[in-house]
């Protein structure tokens, strides 16, 4: 059950992925990085194994934007699995509900999160198991 | 009414026009000879009415109608009338038949075309009161002989023929002129009919004239004569020279006025009178009514040469027939 | 062209004499010419024939006398001894014998002996002794036989002469000398010279082998013995021939001629005449034909005249009377009584004039009982016409009435019509100065009214006549204008149509119906109006993604802040010891939560005025979400000293039809506000029902809002409550009663304070549409 969690985050703002990276390194996981689209997802069809895996998402990203990125990942055979947080600055039920439709597991407005929640977040969505049934059930958070 | 009237004009219109065609043509009717060429001419002597036919073709234009430019000129020492045309200086020549066959026994190609001269000029004239009538009467008295020229072995001809003995004829040097006739210092002088003769006239006396002809010494004197090549390669230039020439000849016989008057355009240091005296001298010996004008007769060549042989100015015979051509004559005349 | 009868007769008859006339002078001509013809050949050669008999004569004579001479015993023996013996004596006697027979013979000039090897040895000229004869062919002829030459010049003489010659031989034949006997020409010329019979223009002359011209020329003196003639007729004569001929002489004359070949002299004869002289006759022929002719013809012309007037003057006469009757004159007769087929004619006409006469009486009798006939019925209908004349005029009256009438409506028309034209002037200038597409349509979709930015905007021609579908046509896309058309008159209200998108342009469309009664009924047309919003879309475009970017651009550093501060007081919190620098993290945490939620609010604002905040209908109890907030705002409201508590009904509430979220933004924002200007007290919240909304209030003790103040409330930028100088650093925005204001009415809903009293507390309250049953 508590297996080693590995944090994947797709972040192109250095400000914000220095942030997360720092928060979650000192919460105790292990990271790694990807700073546009087309690197992420090619960083996550080398991964091996993506079931201790929880990829953060950033919508807002060059090269492959975080949606195109989710709906690549969700078409994947190998990746279709993978547990995904999508992360974004804007605020609005229907861009949450959009990703939720492709698969996102979650749905995070970074502007409204101190880190820490973001961290506890994070935590509460491992608790669901990877495999299994359809999508959790949504859960999108307004502040 | 109106169509009828339009009827006669039209006919009228096209009668005349053709009228006018008609005779325009006739007067537009010129011979045409092509280009005009080139000749040149080397008389025997000065300009004078000796020559009186040439200037007639020449200012009557019988010369030009016949295609031709001739130009005239007189004989000069330097520029001799045989070695003019034998070197192509000029195309015709006047020259005596004794000269040109002498010309010919040296090689010379040259050959007669025509006789101006059909009865040979030659006189000896004394005065009317010296009684001297015929070569006869020479002997016992002083003879003036122009020495050089063919007078001389004329006379010399004419004493074998007649048989007088020359020895009992004093023979004196002369000039060429009756100086010495009326000077008294001969009795009787040589000389040609249409010159001294005239002289003596013209000094107020009057005078005997022995006509040497007359005494079966009758040589052609003035021919026309060309190189045989120009005869040869131009015998239609030829026969157009010639056939002006005689227009121009006959022409003189029969306007002696005129002709003397074309002739003091090229003799122009002469006079009227003595050209005038020329003539009238010269048109007997041409127009002889014996031939046509200018006609040539074999025997009268053989004629010359028999004399120059016996007076041994030729040495040798040359073929007589070759000295002289008729084909133009009989060209002409049998048009 | 008419020509009349006489001058056709005389015509007839001229040209009948000149016709005969004419073949007359031909004939005759022809005739004449061929007889004169042959009496000229005929003349010609007569004289030639004469002249030559004259000349052999002549000739015989010499021949005969040279012969009779060389050939006579005496001449004989004395020649033959002195050639032999050359005896002076003999000479004397012989030249004596000589001169006799030459003052006997006048044309002799000459009597030579001559030896035989040419030397004169006897002659009446004693010059010519010793003289040598040429060797020319006439003497060696003369060896032989008689012989004589035509002319020969001799050149001491001075003179031309002819020669006759002859042999002198022994008795055995052998020949010893010639005898030549010289003539002058001059008897022959004068043979010649004769004249009788040759006219004015005839001549003979003689031409010898040589061309030569031995006699005088008539046309040219002076040329005997000189000139040479060569023609066609001579070159003929000189081969022997004799004959006529026509040619031209040696003067260019165009002649008859007679040439006649002399074989003594070796000579040819020639006689002519001008061919005009001998053709004289004719010409003169001529003349007078034409003379007879002239005459004849007047002669004729005259005669014509007259007997043609005999003739002509009965046909007159018949014309005349023809003319009378054309002019109506029947009493005429003509005058003609001759016995001929004009008289006949003459007879015909009269009986025919008087038939005619009767003819013409009969109908005019006829006539004029018809004519009273007529005039009588004319009589009748005159009457008539009367009446009806009056009839007319009253008609006539009354036509001009009208007209009159007509024409005052006419103008009033007119002005009408220009008062119209001047009223639909302005409007369209009105129209016209729109700047966006305006229309008024009829019930039948045909644009019947429209203005100059309509018509650039659908890109018609100005005359072109335009209709609903014609538009939906032109604009394409997805848009039926008609459907909405019909939508609009059916619902009587207006229609908006948005985003309509023309090829690049945006257009917004709005439908009015122009009504004069209850419902669709009453549409008389509607007003269509096309607006180019371009620049707004375009404008709004860029202010959506200006505001997407800054809402990432502003929130990501500010995250950023917050998030790092807050870790550092969270994680590192033992690595900051000083207190100081403690607070001074602690006030950069809340500075950049602070400005946050600025930021969120500015865009949340831009947002909702834009209505782009996607605010859903939805159906739910308010109390639900009441509850909720106020449980979830518990934790902030008791760091105060203040009670927050939702005062519920009873009764059951309707449901509401707006925006979950929103409705909880705005009650959160209410109460928020409340607890800021409430330092202790309470904060209630209260639900009412309002007609179809419901209200919820939210009460608060806390220190209420001036009069001045409060209808600024809901401003841009005003703060809910007194400025109150407090170190409560969570001021806010200014903007939250106007987010919540837009918040509300973007939900359908109303927004208000109800109450407020300085020092006593606030009432706001805000309402909802209820659900419609």
């Amino acid at each position: 059950m508590a297996e080693k969690i590995k944090i994947f985050i797709a972040e192109d703002d250095p400000l914000m992925m220095r942030m997360y990276e720092r928060i979650f390194r000192l919460s105790g996981y292990d990271i790694e990085m990807a700073s546009d689209g087309e690197n992420a997802l090619a960083k996550l069809r080398k991964i091996e194994d993506i079931s201790s895996l929880v990829v953060l998402l950033d919508i807002m990203m060059p090269r492959l934007s975080g949606f195109e990125v989710l709906r690549a990942v969700k078409a994947d055979e190998k990746l279709k699995n993978l547990r995904v947080i999508m992360l974004t600055n804007l605020a609005g039920k229907e861009d949450a509900e959009k990703a939720l439709g492709m698969g996102a597991m979650s749905y995070l407005i970074k502007s409204e999160y101190s880190p820490k929640e973001v961290v506890e977040k994070v935590k509460e969505i491992i608790a669901t198991p990877a495999e299994g049934g359809g999508p959790p059930a949504p859960t999108a958070v307004v502040g | 009414m109106k169509k009828i009237i339009f009827l006669v004009a039209a006919l009228v219109l096209i009668a005349g026009a053709s009228f006018w065609i008609i005779n325009k043509n006739r007067q537009e009717k010129k011979i045409d000879n092509g280009p005009i060429q080139e000749v040149n001419l080397k008389l025997k002597w000065v300009h004078q009415a000796q020559f009186a036919g040439h200037y007639v073709a020449i200012e009557k234009g019988f010369y030009r109608e016949e295609g031709l430019n001739v130009n005239a000129t007189p004989f000069t020492f330097e520029d001799p009338t045989i070695d003019a045309v034998v070197t192509k200086k000029a195309d015709f020549g006047i020259t005596g038949a004794d000269e040109l066959v002498l010309s010919r026994a040296k090689g010379m190609p040259i050959k007669a075309i025509a006789v101006i001269y059909k009865t040979n000029p030659v006189v000896a004239y004394a005065l009317k009161e010296s009684g001297i009538v015929k070569p006869q009467d020479f002997i016992g008295k002083t003879v003036g002989l122009e020495r050089g020229i063919n007078i001389e072995f004329l006379y010399a001809a004419m004493m074998g023929k007649l048989g007088i003995d020359r020895s009992k004829v004093n023979e004196v040097t002369i000039g060429y002129d009756a100086k010495e006739l009326l000077a008294g210092t001969t009795d009787v002088s040589t000389g040609y009919i249409t010159n001294e003769p005239n002289q003596v006239v013209e000094a107020g006396q009057e005078v005997n004239t022995i006509l040497m002809a007359d005494y079966g010494v009758n040589m052609y004197a003035d021919v026309i004569f060309a190189r045989e090549e120009t005869i040869t390669s131009k015998p239609e230039m030829v026969k157009r020279f010639l056939r002006a020439t005689l227009r121009g000849w006959q022409y003189a016989i029969e306007h002696e006025d005129e002709a003397v008057e074309a002739t003091l355009k090229y003799a122009t240091s002469s006079t009227r009178n003595h050209e005038a005296y020329m003539l009238k001298a010269s048109i007997p010996l041409i127009h002889t009514g014996i031939s046509k004008l200018g006609w040539m007769e074999p025997g009268r060549w053989e004629q010359v040469q028999k004399i120059l042989l016996e007076q041994k100015i030729l040495t040798e015979p040359i073929v007589i027939t070759d000295a002289y051509t008729m084909q133009f004559l009989s060209a002409i005349y049998n048009n | 062209m008419k020509v009349a009868l006489g001058t056709k007769l005389v015509l007839i008859i001229e040209a009948v004499i000149i016709l005969v006339s004419t073949l007359g002078a031909l004939v005759t001509f022809s005739i004449v010419d061929r007889l004169l013809l042959e009496r000229a050949q005929a003349q010609l050669e007569s004289i030639s024939v004469l002249k030559e008999h004259g000349i052999e004569g002549y000739l015989e004579e010499i021949f005969s006398e040279v012969g009779h001479i060389a050939r006579g015993d005496y001449a004989r023996e004395q020649f033959r001894r002195f050639l032999k013996e050359k005896k002076a004596e003999d000479k004397t006697e012989i030249i004596s014998i000589f001169r006799d027979i030459l003052r006997e013979k006048e044309s002799m000039s000459e009597i030579i002996i001559a030896d035989n090897s040419g030397v004169v040895i006897v002659s009446t000229n004693s010059e010519s002794e010793g003289k040598i004869m040429p060797d020319e062919q006439f003497f060696l002829d003369a060896k032989e036989r008689t012989v004589v030459q035509s002319f020969y010049y001799d050149v001491s003489a001075g003179q031309t002469e002819m020669m006759g010659a002859a042999p002198i031989r022994d008795g055995s034949g052998n020949f010893l000398g010639i005898l030549v006997e010289k003539f002058n020409v001059g008897d022959i010329s004068r043979l010649m010279v004769e004249r009788s019979g040759l006219g004015k223009t005839g001549e003979t002359y003689i031409v010898n082998s040589l061309n030569l011209v031995v006699t005088g020329l008539l046309k040219e003196p002076g040329v005997a013995l000189k000139k040479t003639l060569y023609s066609p007729q001579i070159t003929e004569c000189l081969r022997g021939d004799s004959s006529f001929f026509e040619g031209k002489d040696y003067h260019g004359d165009e002649v008859f001629g007679y040439y006649h070949w002399l074989p003594e002299m070796q000579s040819c004869l020639v006689t002519e005449i001008d061919q005009a002289e001998t053709l004289e006759p004719i010409r003169e022929l001529a003349i007078t034909f034409l003379w007879g002719t002239m005459l004849l013809g007047l002669l004729v012309g005259l005669l014509g005249y007259v007997a043609g007037r005999v003739i002509i003057r009965p046909l007159h006469k018949l014309r005349e009377a023809a003319l009378k009757i054309k002019e109506g004159d029947f009493n005429v007769t003509a005058d003609v009584h001759s016995r001929d087929e004009i008289g006949d004619t003459a007879m015909v006409f009269n009986d025919m004039a008087s038939k005619l006469k009767l003819l013409y009486g009969k109908l005019e009798d006829e006539v004029r009982k018809k004519t009273i006939e007529l005039s009588a019925k004319v009589k009748e209908l005159a009457g008539t016409n009367l009446s009806l004349e009056e009839n007319e005029k009253a008609v006539l009256n009354l036509l001009e009435d009208i007209e009159h009438e007509k024409k005052k409506v006419e103008e009033t028309v007119v002005e009408r019509t220009r008062e119209l034209q001047e009223e639909k002037a302005r409007l369209l200038a009105s129209i016209n100065s729109l700047h966006f597409g305006f229309a008024i349509v009829d019930m039948g979709h045909e644009i019947i009214l429209r203005n100059t930015a309509m018509t650039k905007l659908l890109g018609v021609g100005d005359k072109d006549s335009v209709s609903i579908n014609d538009v939906s046509r032109i604009i394409g896309g997805r848009i039926d204008f008609r459907k909405e058309v019909e939508q609009c008159i059916w619902s009587g209200t207006m229609r908006e149509i948005k985003d309509i998108l023309f090829g690049k342009i945006f257009l917004r469309g709005i439908i009015a119906p122009v009504v004069v009664g209850k419902g669709s009924a009453g549409a008389i047309g509607y007003i269509f109006l096309l607006e180019d919003v371009t620049e707004a879309k375009v404008m709004e475009r860029s202010r959506d993604e200006f505001f997407a970017v800054a809402s990432h651009e502003l929130r990501t550093p500010l995250t950023a802040i917050r998030g790092n501060t807050e870790m550092i007081l969270d994680m590192f919190r033992e690595k900051i010891t000083d207190p100081e620098v403690r607070e001074m993290l602690a006030d950069i945490d809340t500075s950049s939560i602070r400005l946050i939620k600025i930021v969120n609010d500015f865009l949340e604002v831009s947002r909702l005025e834009q209505g782009k905040a996607g605010v859903k209908t939805e159906l739910f109890n308010i109390s639900d979400v009441i509850i909720k907030v106020v449980r979830d705002l518990q934790g902030v409201v008791s760091e105060k000293n203040v009670v927050l508590y939702y005062v519920k009904q009873d009764a059951s509430l309707p449901k509401v039809s707006a925006d979950i979220n929103r409705t909880e933004q705005i009650l959160i924002n209410l109460i928020s506000n409340a607890l800021k200007f409430t330092s202790s007290g309470s904060i209630t919240v209260e639900v009412k029902k309002e007609d179809s909304r419901l209200k919820v209030a939210v009460q608060d003790t806390g220190i209420g809002i001036s009069e001045q103040n409060q209808p600024l409330l809901f401003r841009k930028f005003q703060q809910a409550g007194e400025k109150v100088l407090s170190r409560d650093v969570s001021k806010g925005t200014g903007l939250g009663l106007y987010i919540s204001k837009l918040l509300a009415e973007g939900m359908g809903g109303t927004i208000e304070l109800e109450e407020s009293a300085l020092g006593k507390g606030s009432t706001f309250c805000f309402s909802l549409p209820t659900a419609s049953e």
